[in-house]
Parts: C-alpha cells; structure tokens; sequence
C-alpha cells in the first residue's frame, strides 16, 4: 500500500532530497538564524507528500478490493499512520526548539488533513485559496502577524488538530463518496502514475474537469489556428513546425503558457510594487524557484512527449514531405533545440522582470544564472540524442539524470540568490562548463544524425 | 505484372530474438494480399520493416524499385499506410486532422475524403479521442486513402470494426483495388475477411513467408485426403503437410494433390476421398506443420 501512496521516484527523490538539504542546513548553519528556513525547507517537502498520498488515496479507498479484502480499512490507516509518523520525523530538527517543533507539527496535521479534503470534496479547496490570500489580507488590514505568534496558535490549537486527524482517517480510510467526483480523481491519477506526462492526452474529455477542458482548448487551439491558416491559404508549413505538432500535448509548453506564466510574474511584480520593500523577503524563494522549475520541467516534459510519440514520429518520418530520413531528422534537431531556445529566452526575460522590481540579484550574477541555464538546457539536450541515437527504450535512467541535474540547478540557484556566492564561481569556470554541455550537444547531434544516414 | 514489393533475405529482431529471418517476398502491381500469421508472428513488423518505420537487422527491401530507405518523394506519395493502432494526435479534431496530414503530401484528394466522411457518417467536429475505436479507424483509413496510393498496407484493418463496418471497408478496398488496380496489402488474422478481399494469401510463421499463392488455388489445392483402409506415413504422400493414421484410415493435408500419384492408389484399389477445407484449417495446417 505504501508503495501506492508514495509512488512516482521523481517526488520521492524530491522530498528526500529536501529533508537531506534540511538535515544539512541544521548541522552546518547557526540554529537561532535558520529556523524559519527549516520550517520552510521541511514544510514544503511535507507538503508534497501529503499532496501525493492525497492524490493516490482514492485509488485505495474505491478501488472494488477495498470492500471485499477483511481488514482493509484498519490496514490502511496503519499505513497512513506511519507515513505520517514518518514525515514528521524531519521536524525534530528542529528541537530543542520544543515550541516550534509542536507547531510545525499541528501544522503539518492541518495540512495532510486539508489536501485528502480538497481531493475528496472540491469545494474545500476554497480553504486552500483563502489561506493563500492571509498573508495579502493582513498586508491590506495593516494586522501584523509574526511568525512566532503563528507557530503559538498552532501550539495551542494542536489538541484539537490532532484529535481532528484521528477521527478524519478514521472516516477516511470507509470513505466512498462522492463517486462521479472521484472516478475522475481516479482516472487523473492512474494517468500520473503512467510513466509518461503524455497519458494525459488520453484522459477521454468527459472526465476532465473544467479546468482541464479549458485549458486543453485554449492549449491546442492556436495549433489548430496554425493548421486551418495554413490550409485555408494555401501555404506549407515548415518541417520543423509539423514535428512540433505532432509532439504538442497538454503538457507542452504552450504559447499560453508562455502568456500565463508572463502575467503571474506580472501580476507578483505588481503586488509586490504596492508593498513595503521590507515584505519583499517573503517572495524571493518562489520567484527564485520557479523559473528554475520551469527549466527542468520543460526539458523533462519534452523529452517524455518525443519519446511517448516515437512511433507516430516514425511514421510521419516516411511521409512523402521528408525527402529522407535525414531530412526530417534536421527538422526535429531544430525542434528541439528551438524549443529549449525558446524556454530559456523567456526565463531570462521573466528574471529580469522580477530583478528589475524585486533587486534581489545583481545584474552579474543574473548573467552567470543564465549561463548556467543554458548549460543545463544544452546537456540535457545532449542526453536526449544521446538516447535517441541509441535507439535506447530505457528511458527512465535518462529521465533520471535530468531530474537530478534540475535538482543541482535548483540548488545552486537558491545559494547563488540567498548566499550570493557570486565571487565562489567564476565566469571563466562557467564559460568551461558551457563549453563542455555545448561540446557534449553538438556530439551528440551529429550522432544523432549520422545514424539516419546510416542505411542496411 | 511488374513487382511491387521486392524482398530479400530480411532479418529482423528485438532483444536478440529473431522475428524475421531470411525472409523472401515478392508482391505484383495489383495482388491484393492477406497476410496471415499467429499472434506475434510478425506480421506488423514485416509491414513497418518494409515501410521503414522499423529499421531492418539485415536483408533487402526494394518498393516500386527504389530500395525501401531511400524511396523517392514520388514512391512515398503511392503509399498509403494504417497502422494497428491508433496513436494519432489525440486532441486534434478529424478536420484539423485532415488539414495537418495533407501538409506531407503534393498530391491528396479533398473529394475522396469527404466522399468517405460522409458515405462513413464521421462527425469532423470531434477530436479523434471523442471518436469511437471503431470511427477512429475510419479515419485513419481515410487518411490512407486520400492521398490516392497505389500500394495500400493496412495492418490489422478491420480489428476495432463491427462487422457491418468491416464489410463495408472490405467491399470498399475491392472496389478500389479493382476500379484503380492498386495493390494491397493487409495483415489480419481473421480469415472470413481474408477470404472476401484477397486475390492471394501469404503465411508468416517461423520468420518467414511459409506459403504465399492464390486464394483460390489455395483452396482448390490444400485439401484433405481420406484414403480408407490404407495405412501410410507421411512421406508416402507427396506433398503432405501433416498426417494422421486412425484404425484402419489415414487422413492427410497436402499443399497439392499428385495427380499420378492419385492415379496410381486408385489402380491399386484404394478409396481416396478428397476434401476441401476452409482458409482457417488451411492457415492452422500450414503454421501446425
């Protein structure tokens, strides 16, 4: 069952790699000045898993087994107790702050309970929306609230969390309504937990939500204005554009989500504008992270959607537009390559954004960070042919790599924007690794192409 | 009839299993072939070796006499492929679908594709994952055929069909096969179909095209014989494919009746009677021997 609830290796990567980094952080940093940090590092990760046990508990809790197996249900709460009990092992580094370490706990309990409520019943996740909009409301009403005095409310109210939680996974765990609700829950999950994001295209459109069917339509609708254009006047779309529809999927990196992603980062800018420089601390960490997330995502998502589409590309490869086998090679090289190009421009021009309103980076280390995203793109760009060329189907060692060189990333970037070690990597010694990623690349192009032009 | 599809000594596998080896095929301009094979003969993987989606371990395949990895622009567009299975892009609808594909090709006929659009009822509104197996795989052969192919490869056409669509496709590829002389060539494993479309049946097994004749040949010349009374292995028998001695008889398939052979028991006596059998028996007999 554990395996159920926890599975998918890249989360499981994640949130240990987290509480790894909040182990370090403990025993190598001053106590007294990292807690807030501990908290943060230890709350996300928590939150993550929570998140994912949520997701998959519906899978447990109706599948059929679960009303003809004996002892199912008592089965399931043992397990869900200890991965709770588990998940709030990381918190006891943070004793021998007793208070605090009480608090993160009745907090993490509040969360775990709130994600399998927002996952069961959605009209709860207007509970999550709200809790997300405290921190602007208190801004607007002039309320300070310290963070110390947050921890105390979760001290005091513990009693009563905790006693919520035993009767919630007592309820859980026989839990079988709402069945329209969680067939769809369901049917989403079973697509996650495919090892492809791809599965998703295939989620039948009467059991996608709203949400998704908007955003599928909105997703694929400017490819669809692309083809009837080309249709209606007559004109021939380039090699490289047809690949790029062959492989979109709702997981690609749209021109919508280019246009999301531009008014988030707006919109944080703007809010951000109305308050007091000294609030502007809280925000650093997601706009540092998520451009970063968006990097790694990007090449993972691309290169699961190729390899998902393999055969089909394969038989587009023969159709009478490609010459050869070597020209349609080219024109998918410059697929890829364009859409790594066009992601990491993009994020360069959303940081600058955020610099220019938040100066939380010097325009120095700004350019180091981009070189570094560069460098990362351009290697595990050169993973991917190099899978490619091996005609390997072992995708999952790959896959592996690049999530732990998004990892890397990740980390070097927070310490480049909290600790600034501008002056720790020099540019010389980013120039040598970029030549190395872009060396490794273009290796791993040509032999790429060279086996299309190998023929039996 | 000039020659189709040319291949030679084709070797194929997976993992360092053999699927095809020193396989031997040729097919003529206007063959409509059935290609009958069990469950993981090969028979999808002979098909996309011979189209250049799977690459080939070894051997040589030449299409329209160009060799299949280097075939011309104008090869290419007498080429029209069904696959198995249906992984066309999901969230496009079947009239966005139609506009992408016909960018691949210099030659493709509108008039075809919603003569078979309407004649098949498809809603071109729909996204293919909204359609029905059945309605997707019209679709994709209309794809096939929109681009007025003169080799058509379909493999396991008809297998997400009801069988009102089934005969209705099958009557449709005879009528073009006939009226257009294109050749065709389809993988099934369901032999009422194979019996109502193909002029010839070819039989994978064992990696190789085992049998490949006329369908009516086929029929008239894999029979069974009962020879009463006489108890004979089967190298007695020319011919023979498998035979089976119970009491006093001896039953037997052969791949063609000898007729002096024949002569000869009956001059000794012999009561032979000779029985024909349907295309399933003769598949199951062939790939048994």
């Amino acid at each position: 069952m554990k395996n159920i609830l926890t599975y998918g290796w890249y989360a499981r990567i994640f949130i240990i790699v987290l509480w790894f980094a909040s182990l370090w952080f403990r025993t190598i940093l001053d106590f007294e000045q990292k807690q807030a940090l501990l908290v943060a590092l230890i709350g996300l990760s928590n939150l993550t898993l929570y998140l994912i046990v949520a997701m998959r508990l519906p899978l447990l809790t109706h599948s059929q087994s679960s009303a003809v197996l004996p002892g199912f249900s008592s089965q399931l709460k043992t397990e869900l107790l200890q991965i709770l009990g588990i998940s709030l092992l990381p918190t006891l580094l943070l004793l021998p702050n007793f208070w605090m370490w009480l608090g993160l706990i009745s907090i993490m309990l509040a969360c775990a309970m709130l994600m399998a409520a927002m996952i069961y019943l959605p009209k709860y996740q207007i509970i999550f929306f709200a809790i997300m909009l405290l921190p602007i409301s208190f801004e607007s009403l002039s309320i300070v609230v310290t963070f110390d005095q947050v921890m105390s409310f979760f001290v005091y109210i513990f009693p009563a969390i905790a006693v919520c939680t035993w009767w919630l996974l007592d309820k859980l765990v026989v839990y079988r309504k709402p069945s329209k609700h969680i067939a769809k829950m369901m049917l989403m999950v079973n697509a996650s937990l495919d090892r492809t994001l791809a599965a998703q295209d295939h989620i039948p459109p009467e059991s996608q939500n709203i949400f998704m069917r908007w955003w599928g339509n909105l997703n694929f609708g400017h490819e669809r204005k692309i083809i009837s254009a080309a249709d209606e006047f007559q004109q021939r779309l380039s090699m490289r554009k047809l690949i790029a529809i062959g492989c979109h999927s709702s997981a690609s990196f749209s021109r919508y989500s280019y246009i999301t992603w531009s008014l988030a980062t707006i919109l944080v800018c703007s809010v951000a504008l109305t308050l007091d420089q000294s609030h502007y601390a809280a925000f650093i960490p997601l706009i540092s992270i998520v451009p970063a997330i968006i990097i790694g995502t990007a090449s993972i998502t691309l290169f699961q959607m190729v390899n998902s589409k393999s055969s089909y590309l394969a038989r587009l490869s023969i159709l009478p537009r490609f010459n050869d086998k070597q020209s349609f090679a080219k024109a998918f090289i410059k697929y890829i390559l364009f859409n790594q190009g066009a992601i990491i421009v993009f994020i360069a021009m959303l940081v600058a954004i955020t610099i220019l309103t938040f100066e939380h980076l010097s325009w120095g280390i700004y350019f180091k960070v981009c070189l570094l995203a560069i460098a990362l793109c351009l290697i595990n760009s050169a993973l991917m042919f190099f899978c490619w060329s091996n005609k390997s189907t072992g995708f999952q060692k790959y896959i592996f790599i690049i999530v732990f060189n998004f990892i890397l990333f990740m980390l070097l970037i927070l310490e480049m924007t909290h600790n600034g070690i501008d002056s720790a990597i020099s540019l010389s010694s980013i120039f040598t690794v970029m030549l190395v990623c872009a060396s490794l690349c273009v290796y791993t192009i040509r032999r790429y192409l060279h086996r299309f032009t190998v023929t039996v | 009839m000039s020659t189709v599809i040319s291949i030679e000594s084709l070797n194929k596998s997976y993992d360092k299993q053999s699927v095809l080896s020193g396989l031997n095929w040729q097919v003529s301009q206007g063959d409509i072939v059935g290609l009958l094979g069990k469950n993981g003969a090969g028979k999808s993987t002979l098909l996309k070796s011979l189209l250049n989606i799977d690459e080939i371990d070894g051997g040589q395949i030449s299409v329209f006499d160009e060799a299949h990895h280097s075939l011309s622009i104008s090869s290419k567009e007498k080429i029209g492929y069904v696959p198995q299975e249906n992984d066309e892009i999901t969230w496009l609808p079947v009239t966005d679908l139609i506009k992408f594909r016909k960018q691949f090709y210099q030659q493709w006929s509108d008039e075809k594709v919603n003569y078979y659009l309407d004649k098949w009822q498809i809603d071109t509104r729909k996204k293919m994952i909204e359609l029905s197996p059945g309605q997707a795989q019209k679709v994709l052969i209309i794809l096939a055929l929109a681009s007025m192919p003169k080799l058509l490869i379909f493999d396991e056409p008809a297998s997400a069909l009801d069988p009102a669509g089934r005969r209705d496709l099958l009557k449709e590829l005879v009528n073009l096969a006939c009226d257009e002389n294109i050749t065709v060539i389809f993988s099934t494993h369901i032999t009422s179909d194979l019996e109502r479309l193909a002029s010839k049946v070819a039989i994978l097994d064992k990696g190789k095209i085992c049998y490949f004749d006329d369908l009516d040949k086929t029929k008239e010349n894999v029979v069974q014989l009962v020879m009463h009374g006489q108890q004979l292995s089967q190298q007695q028998i020319p011919n023979a494919l498998r035979s089976d001695i119970k009491g006093n008889n001896t039953y037997c398939v052969v791949t063609k009746v000898d007729l002096i052979w024949l002569e000869e028991q009956k001059q000794q006596g012999v009561k032979i009677d000779i029985k024909p059998m349907g295309l399933e028996d003769i598949f199951l007999e062939i790939t048994a021997s």
